[in-house]
Formats: structure tokens, C-alpha cells, sequence
């Protein structure tokens, strides 16, 4: 009601509603346990509901509705398999139109190129024709997946050398065939080229990340029983390996038990800082959470000021 | 509505241990039959039987002898089905189609297919669409072979096969995850991602529920306890209310017949009685905990004890074998088959970096083997002990002890009733257009 006081609506919409329903109200629940316990035990029916349902599904009368299993056809499918369904038939006429799952037949489009482009833009030392022919269709058959197309390649190439082959190929069959070097530069096979040793080190860094969890949950398992954790430092001043901010016993100067994360640190770069800065985050909601308290944090950052190292990256 | 459009297709899963059958759209097959058949050699028998026809009876593979041909000797009649199997017969021999996940047998395949189709299911496979599951490292030449089967002689319009791991993933409705599927056979760990099997990460190892079920013989043999069979004794009864058991003396039964219903006896046992333990199986840790009392079909009654730990921890811990006496010829296959977690931890690794984290928290349990109880729990365990800190581990699998054997075949269901899955169909004529290699082509 307040609704309709606010948005100025007329008050006098549905009167007739109000009358079966002090009907029904009388016959509620008897007195002397809650509706929630009445309700356990299989209680009363609801109410009337407020729309009147009849009104709902009104069907012109004149119309004959039957259901026929009838043929049909997909024009997503390149054959003429007939496969039959079950088709409401309205007055003896039954449904024109396509099926009407085929519009969702979509598919990437992948690049073609033409033996004479192969020749003329396309060599590569590494890539035969054959191995590239296969995996232009590959991703033609799984719509990029690199990863399902890396695992059903024959030969035993990664991911990301792939995905190298397959832009390198489709930027300069873009360039070759676009009438002007302007015309495409806002493309973002163009803009944005793929850079294979970028990936290369970044999923080089997110295994070790994954791996490395593992062996320092093992040290630390190793070195103590169970509680505390151990600070490992990022090794230059600048870019940063990963960050682990953990809180150290009582009685353990927190100096004493640095572990430095030997392998994670590939030569670069604020890569890994974007897909660290996460985990590191995570790991200090973590200690926030933790049983050490807050005190504790305080002041090992505090310890951590002092030796002169940055908190954040 | 929503995305289904029913073209009334059958789904049939055959597995190492049951064959499940039945209409694509609803949530349970309608036909279970184990996948092992009876077959009677018909080398004594008179040329007379030889002009008989009843349904299962085929053409054994081997060659007839073109100098006699009045007699076909080695024609064998085979009986599938759970109580033409339950019937025991002379000389009839238990036979399974599938080795190490491999079909070695198409006959039996054929015949299997067969009962499923004309007298469980009682459809003629010319009229309606078929999807089978297949194992997720099944070869090209065996896909050609089912191929070439279904389209020859059942003259199905349309088929399709589908990897198991695929089928347990849809049917929890994920299209990007783990698959360990523990079933009769073997137990297979496989990741899905975005709908398509890594192949080269699939693990598999031997060891699932027969296996499991024959450690239980073993052990319960040495013991001392023997299991009889149903078939070897009659209850009279003597009394009213008192039955005494009388031993039947039965030659011609054949030792694959008496095995089989013994390890089906087994079967029962472990399914009732076994538990994953918590923590890994220690001979002395176990060895006082209280018996838990079991009545065998001939009214005997046996106490369990510490096997009801030890045996699923089999599946954890392979090595476990050895301490089973009479199971010492499986010692050395037991020293190259790793455990369970070690299983999921191996096919993740084998797999890119992007998607390790997702397989990690969408870890799917699948397979009769499963339902045993705390399998899940102590898998998880497992899991977080080993697995990499920065991710999150999660094993899911469906309350439901139905569902959870049941899993491949709701997917298939599902995958067949799909409006948009209509196009996908590998059709006859595409068959006899393109020949039984372009199946690699269409089922992916």
C-alpha cells in the first residue's frame, strides 16, 4: 500500500480479492502453537492466491491443438538425416520455419588461406605445410580450444607455440590481403600481437607458484608442528616474487626462519606481479584472519620497515 | 523450451561391470544387466540343435571347416541377461567382452546390444537414434568397429559416441572438469575441458570393484570362511521355522560360473560391510576394532573385522595387496599402479597450467566403486595433503548412490535430448558417404 501511495497509483485496483479472504482467514491455525509448528506437521492449504488463475491460459476456443510426431529437418546439419519430434500441430497445420535449435550452430571464424599464399607469405622453418594445414583445421573443428588442440596434435607441441603459429599466420594473411597497411591497423590481431615468450614465463611463473605452495607447506610442516608461518623476503627492491606475509611464534625472532624462495624468481618483470599480487592478497586476508592476532602483524611490520624492505610491491 | 527437444534416442552404456540401457530423457536407464554372458560350447551337441534360432545365439569366431559342413562345430549360444545368467547350466562358461578396457569380443558386444535392444528396451533400432559411451581412451579402430557394427546390422539412422568422462561432466552440469570414475573394471581419471577429453592426461589403473571384491574372497578365504555359491545348496527344511542346508553336488559346472557367482556373493558383502578408513590401513592400528556380522545366502553367519578397512584401502594404497594372501600374483601390477590421489594428482599435472585451479575445485566422482561410504571424505583428505597450497581443492560427487553409478548414462540422456545437440549426430548417410574413419571427424 505504501507503494502505491508513493508512486500516486489509485488505490481502488483489486477490490474483489478482499472478500474470500476473511473466509479463509477464520479458518487458520489453531490457537495456541506458532504457524511454524502448525506447518511442520502438514498444516493448512495456502490461502487463495491473489490472481485468479483461470483467467491466465485463455486459448482462442476455436483452435484444435493436437501434438503429431512429425520429421524434420536441421539446416545445421549438412546432410538430410530426417530425425522425428514431437510438433504441436494447430488446426491441422503444422509449423513452418527452420528447426528451431539451428540458429545456436555457431561457429569461430577461422582463417583460410590458399596454397599461393602459403608459398609466398606463410614459410616458416619450424612449420611444415602439412603440420599447418592440421592445425588450421584442428581450430576449425574445436573453435579455438588451444588446449583440447594441443592435446589431440600428434606431435607433442605446447600451447603456446601454437597459439604463436596460428596468429603469426592469420596477422600476416591479414596484412597481405588488406588493400592498405592503415586499414588494418586497428585490428587487434594488429594491435595487440601474440607474444610467445611472455606466455612462455608466465605460465613458467604460475607453475611455480603452484608447485612451490607445496614444497613450503612441506618445510613447514617439517620445520614446526603445525602453527606459524615462515617470511619469505622478495629479493630485489623493485620487482617482487611472491609475497607471503605470515606471522612467526612468540619466541621466534623473525629473522631467523627467512626461506628464500629460490626458484621463483624468473628474471622478470611486473608479470609476475599481476598474477602474484592476488595470491598475495590472499595471503594477507589470511593472516589478518589468523589466530596470531592482530598485535603480531603490527609488528612484524614493523621489523619489516626497519630492515627496509617494501610491504606491497 | 529451455534446450530440449526429445527424438526419442536410446542411450547405452557398456561398462566392464553392468550394461545400462534406456531412453535418452529420462533420469534412469530402464534395462541393468551385468555385461558378462554365458556361453555353452556347441561341440558335443547333436547337428539337430544347430538348426535352432533363438535370440543370443551367434556364430562363434571360430572358422567352420569347409569339409564338413553339415556340423558348425564351435558355435556357442550365449545367454545375457541377469536371470538367464542367474539360471546355472552345464558347461556354461562366463564370459566378459572387455579386457583391460578393450573390447576383444564383438560377438558378445553384439549379442549384449542385441538383448538390450529386443528384450529390454523391445524397440527396433532402425527407427530411433543411438548414443553409446565409450571409454575415454578408446582407439580409432575400435570407434570403426562399433561404427561399423551399428550401422550394418542394426541399421541405426543416426549415432553417436560420447567419452564417459564427457557424459559424468554434463550430467553434473559443468563442462570443465575432473572425472574419476572408479567402476567395475578400472578406475580412470580423467580432465575434461570445455567438453573435450585431454587425452593425453588420462590416467587408469586396474584396480576397481571386482578387484576390490576378489581381495574380499581372498581374504575371507584364508580366513577360512568359503563362500558357496547359490546354486550348491538347497535349504530343506527339517523342521517347521529350522532349515538345514544341504550341499547339491553339481559336475559340469564350470569354475568361471562357480567364480563369478561367488565374487557376486563378494560383491554383496563389500557393498554392505566395507568403508574407506580415515586414515591410511595399519595392520595394528585395525586389528581390535569390533566385528561387524554378515549372513551369507546358506544362513551362515561371518564376522568382518579389520578387512572392512583394509580392502578399500586398496584403492589408496595398491601396495596393500600383498598382505592378502592368495592375491600375491598381482604384486608386481601392484607395484606400477599408484593410488587414488597420487592418480588425480599425476593426470592434473599432465595438464596446461591455465587450467589446473579449475580441475582442482571441480574434482567429479563417478562409478559403482564410489558410492562406498567415506570415499569421498577421504579422497578430499588426501587431496588437500598433497595438492599445490594455491588451490582450492573440492570433490563433489552426487548424494544420490543411484545417480553416482548411474552418472554416464544421465549425461548421455541429457546430452541426447538436447535441441542443440540434434546436429551433431553422425548419420547413415554420412556413413556411407565418408566411410567409418570420418567418425573421428563428428565425435570429437
Amino acid at each position: 500500500m505504501d507503494a502505491k501511495d508513493i508512486l500516486g497509483l489509485p488505490k481502488n485496483s483489486v477490490p474483489q480479492e478482499r472478500k474470500p479472504r476473511p473466509q479463509k482467514d477464520s479458518q487458520r491455525k489453531p490457537g495456541g502453537i506458532s504457524r511454524e509448528v502448525y506447518a511442520l506437521t502438514g498444516g493448512l492449504a495456502p490461502p487463495k492466491p491473489a490472481i485468479d488463475a483461470s483467467q491466465l491460459k485463455k486459448r482462442p476456443p476455436d483452435e484444435k491443438i493436437t501434438w503429431q510426431w512429425l520429421p524434420f529437418t536441421n539446416s545445421a546439419r549438412k546432410d538430410n538425416l530426417q530425425l522425428y519430434h514431437w510438433v504441436r500441430v494447430v488446426n491441422g497445420i503444422p509449423p513452418t520455419g527452420d528447426y528451431s535449435f539451428a540458429k545456436y550452430n555457431k561457429s569461430v571464424d577461422i582463417v583460410k588461406y590458399t596454397d599461393e599464399e602459403y608459398e609466398k607469405y606463410l614459410t616458416d622453418p619450424v612449420w611444415t605445410k602439412e603440420a599447418t594445414d592440421q592445425l588450421f583445421e584442428l581450430c576449425q573443428q574445436f573453435d579455438l580450444r588451444f588446449i583440447v588442440i594441443a592435446d589431440r596434435f600428434p606431435s607433442s607441441w605446447t600451447v603456446e607455440e601454437l597459439k604463436d603459429r596460428y596468429y603469426s599466420v592469420a596477422r600476416a594473411i591479414l596484412s597481405a590481403r588488406a588493400p592498405s597497411p592503415g586499414d588494418i591497423s586497428g585490428h587487434p590481431l594488429v594491435k595487440e600481437p601474440y607474444n610467445v615468450s611472455q606466455e612462455t614465463k608466465r605460465k613458467q611463473a604460475l607453475s611455480k607458484v603452484l608447485e612451490e605452495a607445496k614444497r613450503l607447506t612441506e618445510s613447514r610442516m617439517v620445520a614446526r608442528g603445525g602453527e606459524g608461518f615462515e617470511l619469505s623476503f622478495p629479493l630485489n627492491a623493485g620487482p617482487e616474487s611472491a609475497e607471503r606475509a605470515v606471522i612467526p611464534g612468540d619466541t621466534v625472532s623473525p629473522l631467523s626462519n627467512v626461506e628464500l624462495p629460490t626458484a621463483a624468481v624468473a628474471p622478470s618483470t611486473s608479470m609476475l606481479l599481476v598474477y602474484l599480487r592476488t595470491y598475495a592478497l590472499d595471503q594477507m586476508v589470511q593472516a589478518e584472519s589468523s589466530s596470531a592476532g592482530l598485535r603480531t602483524i603490527k609488528r612484524v611490520e614493523q621489523t619489516l620497515l626497519e630492515i627496509g624492505v617494501n610491504l606491497k610491491p | 523450451m529451455y534446450g530440449g527437444d526429445e527424438v526419442s534416442a536410446i542411450v547405452i552404456d557398456l561398462g566392464s561391470h553392468t550394461c545400462k540401457a534406456g531412453y535418452a530423457g529420462e533420469d534412469a536407464p530402464k534395462a541393468v544387466f551385468p555385461s558378462v554372458v554365458g556361453a555353452i560350447d556347441q561341440m558335443e551337441v547333436d547337428d539337430l540343435e544347430k538348426t535352432e534360432n533363438k535370440s543370443g545365439s551367434v556364430d562363434s569366431k571360430n572358422t567352420v571347416r569347409t569339409v564338413d559342413s553339415e556340423k558348425t562345430k564351435g558355435k556357442r549360444k550365449l545367454y545375457v541377461g541377469s536371470q538367464a545368467l542367474g539360471f546355472r547350466r552345464d558347461n556354461m562358461e562366463v564370459l566378459s567382452p572387455i579386457k583391460d578396457g578393450v573390447v576383444v569380443d564383438w560377438d558378445i558386444v553384439d549379442s549384449i546390444w542385441d538383448h538390450a535392444f529386443r528384450e529390454c528396451l523391445l524397440i527396433d533400432p532402425k527407427e530411433h537414434p543411438v548414443l553409446l559411451a565409450e571409454p575415454s581412451s578408446n582407439t580409432q579402430q575400435q570407434r570403426e568397429r562399433t561404427a561399423e557394427l551399428m550401422f550394418e546390422k542394426y541399421k541405426v539412422p543416426a549415432l553417436f559416441l560420447a567419452k564417459n568422462a564427457v557424459l559424468t561432466s554434463f550430467a553434473s552440469g559443468r563442462a570443465t572438469s575432473l572425472v574419476v570414475d572408479s567402476g567395475g573394471g578400472s578406475t580412470t581419471v580423467a580432465p575434461v575441458h570445455d567438453g573435450y577429453v585431454l587425452q593425453k592426461a588420462v590416467v587408469s589403473s586396474p584396480i576397481g570393484g571386482e578387484f576390490l571384491s576378489d581381495c574380499l574372497m581372498k581374504s575371507l578365504g584364508s580366513k577360512g570362511i568359503t563362500i558357496k555359491p547359490r546354486y550348491s545348496f538347497k535349504r530343506k527344511e527339517i523342521r517347521p521355522g529350522e532349515f538345514q542346508i544341504v550341499d547339491l553336488d553339481i559336475p559340469n559346472t564350470t569354475e568361471s560360473y562357480s567364480f563369478y557367482s561367488q565374487r557376486v556373493i563378494a560383491s554383496d558383502i563389500k557393498e554392505c560391510v566395507c568403508r574407506a578408513p580415515d586414515t591410511p590401513y595399519d595392520e595394528s592400528a585395525y586389528s581390535n576394532i569390533p566385528m561387524t556380522p554378515y549372513e551369507l545366502p546358506d544362513g551362515q553367519t561371518i564376522e568382518i573385522g579389520s578387512d572392512r578397512f583394509k580392502i578399500p584401502d586398496v584403492l589408496f594404497n595398491p601396495s596393500l595387496v600383498q598382505t592378502i594372501p592368495g592375491m600375491e600374483n598381482y604384486a608386481e601390477t601392484a607395484h606400477s599402479v599408484r593410488g587414488l590421489p597420487q592418480m588425480v594428482i599425476e593426470s592434473i599435472n599432465k595438464c596446461d597450467v591455465d587450467i589446473r585451479r579449475e580441475l582442482f575445485s571441480s574434482i567429479l566422482l563417478a562409478g559403482g566403486t564410489t558410492s562406498m561410504q567415506q570415499l569421498k571424505e577421504r579422497l578430499e583428505k588426501d587431496l588437500l595433503e598433497e595438492s599445490p597450497q594455491a588451490a582450492r581443492v573440492k570433490v563433489l560427487a552426487s548424494g544420490n548412490a543411484t545417480e553416482r553409478r548411474f552418472s554416464v548414462w544421465i549425461g548421455g540422456s541429457i546430452l541426447a535430448s538436447l535441441g542443440s545437440f540434434q546436429q551433431m549426430w553422425f548419420s547413415k548417410s554420412e556413413y556411407e558417404e565418408h566411410g567409418a574413419s570420418y567418425i573421428q571427424r563428428k565425435c570429437p
